[in-house]
């Protein structure tokens, strides 16, 4: 396998999915190969069954490795790091020389040197560090400094943002990959692959949310003047609806899942309170059932409601005053939801839109953009630091070393 | 919903909004002195014979004490910056009326924001709004159709008047007449809920009769009012009346009529005859098996037999039950497990003192429409 050509594999709640990507010059990314199985043995996100999801896994790449109709050795991971969080840490280096007190220059030893403390945080012992991103330098009293190189100053503090998730539950799915077996060359945290796919450098730079609402978790990723100011992920996503249709209407949780994509609507409309939806019985016992439209949609607003609204609470309190002109994008599986693009918007009051791979070719449909998102993102990061690492212009070489902004 | 002061009385405000609702409800508040009003207007001048406790300038910024000169996103601004100030008013009472006439620029834009905010107040809010003349222009037919349509997804009721049904009532007379006609229309309505739920009948109407029809109209009523002040064939007068009256559109709105309330109030003359007669025609133009809430008032003052009628446009089933004050002060506590379904053998899902695993629907309280 050539460089340019890269695989990648996504562990979800609902579904596992993989892609063979191929690079091209441009930066666009084009599809060669693709494959969806029903993915076992996984509740939010969390592993319950070892030996379901191996198996799951291995018919994926099956599937994929038939599509591609060659071997595949490497992938790399996209993967829901189970409550991912984030944190915030500041380093300080004094650069003049304490003896003279004069400022001087601030060279690329003194970058790497602070990059390497400020990365270096103190975790709980139950959770494990995922990425570390720069957010802005401190030359002096100038705030919010982008690049430092080459200004004089006495003293330069740094500040991280450091991506970090469940140590359990991130251990047991290298162990999982492991036991697969896949030769995996990188895991990425999947909230950020999926922002990496949806937006571009324009977007990013006028501040966007990405909201990947998957089967089992809701990624949020927020992105302002080209860098990433914050994620996060909460355990609540599209088989919470299933399960609250299940108990709300008190039917089997396979046919809440069916109801739910073919009449669910993330808003209620008032219109429709004559309208009845016939369930018709099936073979796992179920008797069919009449059920009215408007308590379907109630139960549906009411859930998607309290995951935007859960979004909200922490932009509001961690990035008061950030402005978002470039919009709430959302993407996932949850953004196949009949209304939970207007629902976003009402709740945010921002314009909103429907997250899919941008420069990307040769996915099925363009429906299917907002189910790979993730995997085109991960495809698109490593790319990314591929070519950071490949790029040996001495200025950038050293630079995008530790400088976690993407290009 | 808040307690009220005296047990069984309800607080009713009436906010005439914009010039026509402002002349409205001033010139009722003079004939009823104990009525609690609000005239909320951003133009001064609709204010000149009132004291000032009772006005309420709104976009002193904004138009600077100016009209909004027939622009319906200034008359939404202007309400807007003063969102604060009304909650207080409305969240003290138990029903607020609100009077305007639609098409123009300020009651076009202002009644929707105020009514959502009363909804928000668990304030029950009671729409009367005059639509515009059709020579006024499509434009503002339009601006007031698509002000309805805003105003009906937080009003509880909402009760039309074409001003061009009035006209074929009363060519003949003079334009200042006319709007009249049009104001003591409303007069009459605001008159009748302040009754009812004010003063104690023989055969009683209440604020749980309003209740009744505001739960399972559907947003739109009618509202009716005749009169006689002769003193012979009286209940004839009144049902020639009714078959007649433009706003019934000539009696078709009575027939088949799924619900209503009647008010019937006279003085101390009036017969269980007359009632009969009156009832009896109603109870032919009406369905069936509708719902009808009857009172009989007598009125020491009136003279003559008054009739109001407010007819549900509809009757269904209330979509969401929101007649939340029943439990409130000791609401049963949620079981911590129930209902988790495929959830519930797992870790819970902890955010902020919240399962996020039990259904949103049960944790938020929201019921369920049957």
């Amino acid at each position: 396998m050539t460089h340019n050509v890269i695989a990648a594999l996504e562990i979800g709640t609902s579904a596992i999915r993989s892609v063979v990507c191929e690079i091209r010059d441009d930066d666009s990314i084009s599809v060669l190969a693709l494959s969806e199985v029903k993915s076992n043995g996984i509740r939010k996100g969390e592993i319950f069954d070892r030996n379901e999801v191996i198996d799951s896994v291995r018919l994926a790449l099956k599937e994929l490795e038939l599509n591609y109709r060659k071997s595949i050795s490497s992938i790399i991971i996209s993967l829901s790091g189970g409550n991912t969080e984030c944190y915030f840490s500041d380093a300080i280096s004094r650069i003049a020389d304490p003896n003279e007190n004069i400022a001087q220059e601030i060279l690329i030893d003194d970058i790497t040197e602070l990059s390497n403390i400020a990365k270096r945080v103190a975790l709980p012992s139950n959770r494990v560090r995922l990425h570390s991103f720069n957010q802005y330098f401190k030359v002096d009293d100038i705030d919010n400094v982008i690049n430092p190189l080459g200004m004089s100053c006495e003293s330069l503090s740094l500040k991280v943002l450091t991506i970090h998730g469940k140590q359990s539950i991130v251990d047991n799915f290298q162990k999982l990959v492991a036991d697969v077996p896949i030769d995996y060359i990188q895991a990425i945290y999947s909230g950020l692959s999926s922002a990496l796919a949806v937006t571009n450098s324009a977007m990013r730079k006028s501040g966007v949310v990405v909201i990947d609402i998957g089967g089992g978790t809701t990624d949020y990723c927020i992105y302002h003047d080209n860098i990433l100011k914050l994620c996060g992920t909460f355990t609540v996503g599209g088989d919470h609806i299933t399960n609250d249709i299940a108990a709300g209407l008190q039917i089997p949780v396979e046919n809440a899942e069916d109801v739910k994509i073919k009449e669910g609507n993330a808003l209620l409309n008032l219109m429709e309170r004559d309208r009845n939806i016939s369930l018709p019985s099936s073979n796992n016992g179920f008797n069919g059932k009449i059920i009215r439209a408007v308590t379907l949609n109630t139960i549906i607003e009411a859930r998607m409601e309290e995951i935007f609204q859960l979004v909200k609470n922490e932009i509001d309190q961690k990035l008061s005053n950030l402005s978002l002109s470039g919009g709430i994008l959302i993407t996932g599986g949850g953004s196949y939801l009949n209304g939970a693009r207007d629902l976003s918007q009402k709740i945010f009051n921002l314009p909103s839109m429907i997250g899919k791979p941008i420069d990307t070719q040769g996915l099925p449909s363009v429906n299917d953009g907002p189910r790979f998102s993730a995997l085109i993102g991960a495809v698109r990061y490593f790319r990314n630091n591929q070519k950071k690492m490949s790029n040996p212009s001495k200025f950038n070489k050293l630079i995008n070393l530790f400088w976690g902004k993407v290009k | 919903m808040k307690p009220s002061s005296k047990k069984n009385l309800k607080r009713i405000l009436v906010l005439g909004i914009g010039g026509s609702g402002c002349a409205c409800v001033g010139s009722y508040a003079k004939l009823n002195n104990s009525l609690s009003y609000m005239l909320i207007d951003s133009d001064e001048s609709s204010f000149s014979n009132f004291t000032s406790d009772n006005i309420f300038l709104i976009g002193k910024k904004l138009t600077r004490g100016g009209s909004t000169g027939g622009d319906v996103e200034i008359g939404r601004q202007v309400i807007e910056k003063d969102t604060s100030r009304l909650r207080v008013i409305l969240e003290v009472v138990d029903i607020v009326i609100i009077v305007g006439g639609l098409g123009g620029g300020l009651a076009s834009g202002a009644i929707p924001v105020i009514t959502r905010i009363s909804r928000e107040c668990l304030t029950r809010s009671i729409v009367l709004s005059t639509f515009p003349y059709s020579f006024e222009g499509k434009n503002r037919i339009e601006i007031a159709k698509d002000s309805v349509k805003r105003i009906r997804s937080h009003a509880d009721v909402v009760i039309k008047l074409h001003n061009d049904k009035l006209k074929k009532r009363i060519t003949e007379n003079r334009f200042e007449q006319s709007f009249k006609e049009s104001h003591f229309y409303f007069e009459n309505a605001i008159n009748s809920i302040w009754i009812m739920c004010n003063k104690p009948g023989i055969c009683g109407l209440d604020y749980s009769s309003l209740q009744t029809i505001i739960k399972f109209c559907d947003g739109f009523c009618h509202y009716v009012h005749a009169r006689c002040i002769e003193d012979s064939n009286r209940s004839k007068k009144i049902i020639n009346d009714l078959k007649n009256h433009p706003l019934t559109s000539k009696g078709l709105i009575l027939k088949d009529a799924p619900g209503a309330i009647i008010m019937i109030r006279g003085d101390k003359n009036l017969k269980l005859l007359e009632i009969e007669e009156i009832m009896n025609f109603l109870k032919d133009e009406f369905i069936d098996d509708a719902r009808i809430n009857f009172g009989i008032y007598n009125d020491e003052t009136a003279n003559g037999i008054f009739i109001d009628v407010f007819i549900a446009e509809t009757w269904q089933e209330p979509l969401i039950n929101d007649n939340l004050d029943i439990f409130d002060s000791q609401r049963e506590l949620a079981l911590s497990n129930d209902n988790k379904g495929v959830f519930s053998d797992m870790e819970p899902t902890v955010h902020r003192n919240q399962d996020l695993d039990i259904p949103t629907y049960r944790r938020k309280n929201i019921k369920l429409p049957k």
